[in-house]
């Protein structure tokens, strides 16, 4: 076997700069969790399919199997962990917890940011644009009523917020 | 809500929210290891010699055991759920690893273990078997269920009308987000083997370690982290399960196996082929119901999967009254992956069938699918009612919930307004469905004829409160991310009188909590909270002896309960246990067929759901919700598929299609509640309804939507070129 090639790199965590030396061919998913400890994305199916890797770079949505470490090299990285706290959760989580949007949450890095991007760009979205924004994500366990209900319910509370 | 300061239902919900819970993969100990499975590329084969030496040379590999090895290790599997004899089966020796023979692609051949999960992958690659293609065998027999009642024959010579259709049902799987994974640590100082599963079991998950690799069980310790989905494969008897056990105890590491996608869509179940006989009168009362039913459950295997065969048999002829039933069952072993149990375990199918042939009778006779099911359906008077197998229908009210989910979706209406086709071309269609799922751990059942009785086995739970008031509930059953822990905590609460947020419940730890099942068979609320019911008033009871006393030290009691299983008024014989409650539920379904693509979009679902009494109606809906987003699955895109090779073709979500966001309507959802007899709480189960009825009723209402247009529906799923075929069988081009 040749040996892989090693990547320096360095970027913003969640607000804190980090580096490691990792394997140029890995996927960002793996350097996240298990170079960085990072437990807001998950491996679902390394395929791109389920959205469960999901985090924030450079502000965009990004499904993490399918980057390579390069991808984030200097990048502003945000994960789950990063958005909101027990005591002042993101609008977005408040009103998953509030609507018993999930169940066994395995689902939430991707449901949560693409709701959060959602939210951006359509402050007020109907139930349809709601389920198409969700709709490259999987979930097993809801059948997504409840997260429909909870981006409704995000909607409501960022309008409020902001007016 | 009462008496609870949380803002939200999920107790812990922001560690889940906030991303910072650990499920399986997120446990890292010092010194870890990663282990792969190399699996078998043949269907059935002599597997001559495992080639490991370059396994063995991948950078990082650090052990490689082949079935040859393994065998010196560990014994056998045990049966999960008790003896297969129980329920007409043989016995075989499920063993871990192949040794000398294959009996599945995908079956295990060597495991690698490794300083990376990168490098154990690698490993595995780099293993290859010298296999001799063994011919083509005749399926093996498993088992052979023969249920019968009143007199088939008679009734079928005298019946004015009959019918005679085949249903094949395809092989789905459960599929969670999150795949099955277990991490090992033997500690060599202390002697004890300390298992992180992502479980549902993880009672049964210790004996059956126990019994494999020769330890006592107090050497064994098993604890389950967070679960991300479970729905049936995460119960005991997996081979992976002593495999990483072994590897630990054999590298003095830690050992982590995670499961990948391709893996975790290897298992699957619900296959079966129905021939359906049934004899009718002219006002679509059907006299008698008659199934041959042929399942092949993949290779044996030890885990409760094949079991779900049984179930199918067991509950025809569903909610209806029958007076003459047949039911015939062959169970087969067949080169597939093993079957592994599923969210519904064959009850599911059941139902499809049922209400399929429900629908038939009505097309035949000329009445609506809603009349005809009104007059063959079990009414209040006759429940309890014994089934042909020997199940007792414990409660409910049919009749009712038909009657409530023709209003919920105002079907009358619906049925008068429908154009079919609608001006965009579609073809539209209702669909109904009554459903009747079995729950609370049973299975065997009919007269004891002599046999030993058995009844449901009991869940257990200890109540502790501590001097500063705090309550802690250690519960037997386990929660795969439902939220049954919200539940039992609101109970515990309710007893003691005290705040919902005082209560802490530990779940899944065999060292800290009582014994019992875990999460199985819809009982974590009806069965588990029914335990901590009684811990908690125990508990009170010493509180209220001891009032006025300080305390210094914490007060606890421990509870098991099992449900009863009823009988019958009128039975003079004995019976074997059934299971001890059966919910219920009507469902419509409204859909669109586009005939020129053979595109299915379910446009509204209406359900009525009894589960006895609600606890937690959030949680409840939760439950049902998500049964019916599979159901859905199941019946318009969900299917395993294997290639004339034996492998696989639906290893990933590209090929194997859960329904996403967009492809489902808002469901309609109300409740009707007949307390279950036979629990203390009254409740029954969440979880598994919801599925059976849901597929059913979608299949019926595209079936709807073809009628006059297309052949009748009598599989799912209803995929795109699947419903092209039905189209075209009656000629018409779109």
């Amino acid at each position: 076997m040749t040996e892989l090639p090693e990547l320096p790199l360095t970027l913003v965590l969640n607000g804190k700069e980090v580096s490691a030396t990792v394997d140029a061919d890995a996927t960002v998913v793996d350097v996240l969790r298990e170079e960085f400890g990072v437990t807001g994305v998950r491996a679902g199916c390394r395929n791109g399919d389920c959205g469960t890797c999901t985090a924030l770079v450079d502000g965009r949505s990004v499904k993490t199997c399918l980057q390579l470490p390069g991808r984030i090299h200097g990048a502003d990285v945000q994960t789950l962990e990063s958005i909101g706290t027990p005591d002042h959760p993101h609008p977005v989580q408040r009103a998953f917890l509030e609507c018993y949007s999930f169940q066994c949450g395995f689902c939430l890095p991707g449901m949560t940011f693409a709701a959060i991007t959602l939210l951006e760009h359509t402050p007020d979205p109907t139930d349809a644009q709601i389920r198409d924004a969700l709709s490259g994500n999987l979930c097993r366990c809801t059948g997504y009523e409840n997260f429909v209900r909870g981006v409704r319910r995000a909607s409501r509370l960022m309008r409020e917020t902001a007016g | 809500m009462s008496g609870t300061t949380q803002p939200w239902p999920k107790t812990d919900g922001f560690a889940y929210a906030g991303g910072t819970a650990s499920f399986v993969d997120d446990l890292r100990p010092d010194g870890l290891l990663h282990m792969a499975v190399a699996r078998s590329t043949r269907a059935h084969a002599r597997l001559a010699k495992v080639n490991t030496a370059e396994a063995e040379r991948v950078a990082g590999v650090v052990r490689v055991l082949d079935g040859r090895e393994a065998s010196t290790h560990l014994k056998p599997i045990p049966y999960a759920m008790g003896d297969p004899e129980l329920i007409g089966a043989r016995r075989g020796h499920p063993f871990a690893v192949a040794v000398d023979q294959v009996h599945y692609p995908g079956e295990p051949i060597a495991v690698v273990v490794a300083e990376s999960p990168r490098a154990a992958r690698a490993g595995a690659a780099a293993v290859s078997g010298d296999y001799r293609d063994l011919p083509d065998d005749e399926p093996e027999v498993l088992a052979e269920n023969h249920f019968r009642a009143g007199d088939p024959e008679a009734a079928f010579a005298s019946a004015p009308h009959e019918l005679e259709v085949t249903f094949p049902i395809a092989r789905s799987t459960g599929a969670p987000l999150e795949p099955r994974g277990y991490l090992a640590s033997w500690d060599e100082d202390t002697h004890k083997l300390t298992v992180h599963a992502s479980h549902q079991q993880p009672f049964a998950l210790r004996a059956t370690l126990a019994e494999v690799l020769g330890m006592p069980e107090t050497a064994i310790r098993v604890v389950v982290p967070p679960v991300g989905g479970a729905f049936g494969i995460k119960m005991a008897g997996q081979p992976e399960e002593p495999l990483v056990c072994l590897m630990s105890l054999l590298c003095r590491r830690p050992v982590k196996w995670i499961e990948t996608r391709a893996e975790t869509m290897l298992g699957g179940a619900r296959e079966q082929v129905h021939h359906v006989r049934a004899g009718f009168d002219a006002d679509g009362q059907v006299v008698v119901f008659r199934d041959d039913i042929t399942i092949p459950v993949g290779a044996e295997g030890a885990t409760p999967g094949w079991r779900q065969a049984y179930v199918t048999a067991a509950t025809l002829p569903t909610a209806y009254a029958v007076p003459n039933v047949e039911i015939r069952s062959r169970v087969l072993a067949t080169h597939q992956p093993p079957w592994q149990s599923c969210r519904g375990y064959g009850k599911e199918t059941a139902v499809l069938v049922m209400e399929r042939t429900m629908d038939l009778v009505a097309r035949h006779v000329g009445l609506d699918p809603a009349e005809v099911r009104r007059r063959n359906l079990l009414t209040t008077e006759s429940l309890p009612h014994r089934m042909p197998s020997g199940y007792l229908v414990d409660s409910g009210d049919f009749p009712a919930l038909l009657t409530k989910v023709l209003h919920a979706a105002d079907y009358e209406q619906q049925r008068a307004s429908i154009v079919s086709p609608s001006e965009d071309g579609l073809l539209h269609g209702l669909g109904i469905a009554v459903e009747v799922t079995p729950e609370g751990g049973g299975h065997a059942s009919g007269p004891l004829n002599g046999r030993q009785p058995t009844a449901a086995v009991p869940e257990a739970a200890t109540v502790r409160i501590e001097p500063d008031g705090r309550v802690v509930v250690l519960s037997s059953v386990t929660n795969p991310g439902g939220g049954n822990e919200t539940s039992l905590a609101r109970l515990a609460a309710a007893e003691l009188g005290v705040d919902r947020g005082r209560v802490t419940v530990i779940q899944g730890d065999t060292d800290l909590c009582p014994p019992g099942t875990g999460n199985a068979s819809s009982r974590g609320t009806a069965v588990g909270g029914a335990a901590v019911v009684l811990a908690a008033r125990d508990l009170a009871q010493k509180l209220r002896e001891t009032e006025g006393a300080e305390r210094t030290e914490a007060l606890s009691c421990t509870r098991t309960y099992r449900p009863e299983t009823l009988r019958s008024p009128q039975e003079t014989v004995a019976y074997r246990h059934s299971y001890p409650y059966f919910s219920s539920g009507a469902y419509v379904a409204r859909v669109s067929v586009d005939p020129a693509t053979g595109v299915v979009r379910v446009l509204g679902l209406t359900a009525v759901h009894d589960c006895g009494r609600v606890i937690d109606e959030v949680l409840v809906e939760g439950q049902l919700q998500g049964a019916i987003a599979m159901g859905i699955g199941l019946a318009v895109s969900e299917s395993s598929q294997f290639g004339a090779d034996g492998a696989l073709r639906t290893s990933s979500f590209k090929e194997y299609l859960i329904p996403r966001a967009n492809d489902l309507p808002s469901f309609t959802i109300e409740h009707h509640e007949t307390p279950a007899p036979g629990t203390l709480l009254g409740a029954k189960g969440a979880g598994e309804a919801g599925v059976g009825g849901a597929m059913a009723a979608v299949a019926n209402a595209v079936d709807d939507a073809l009628a006059g247009q297309g052949a009748a529906v009598t599989t799912v799923p209803l995929t795109p070129p699947t419903v092209l075929d039905l189209l075209e069988t009656r000629g018409r081009q779109p």
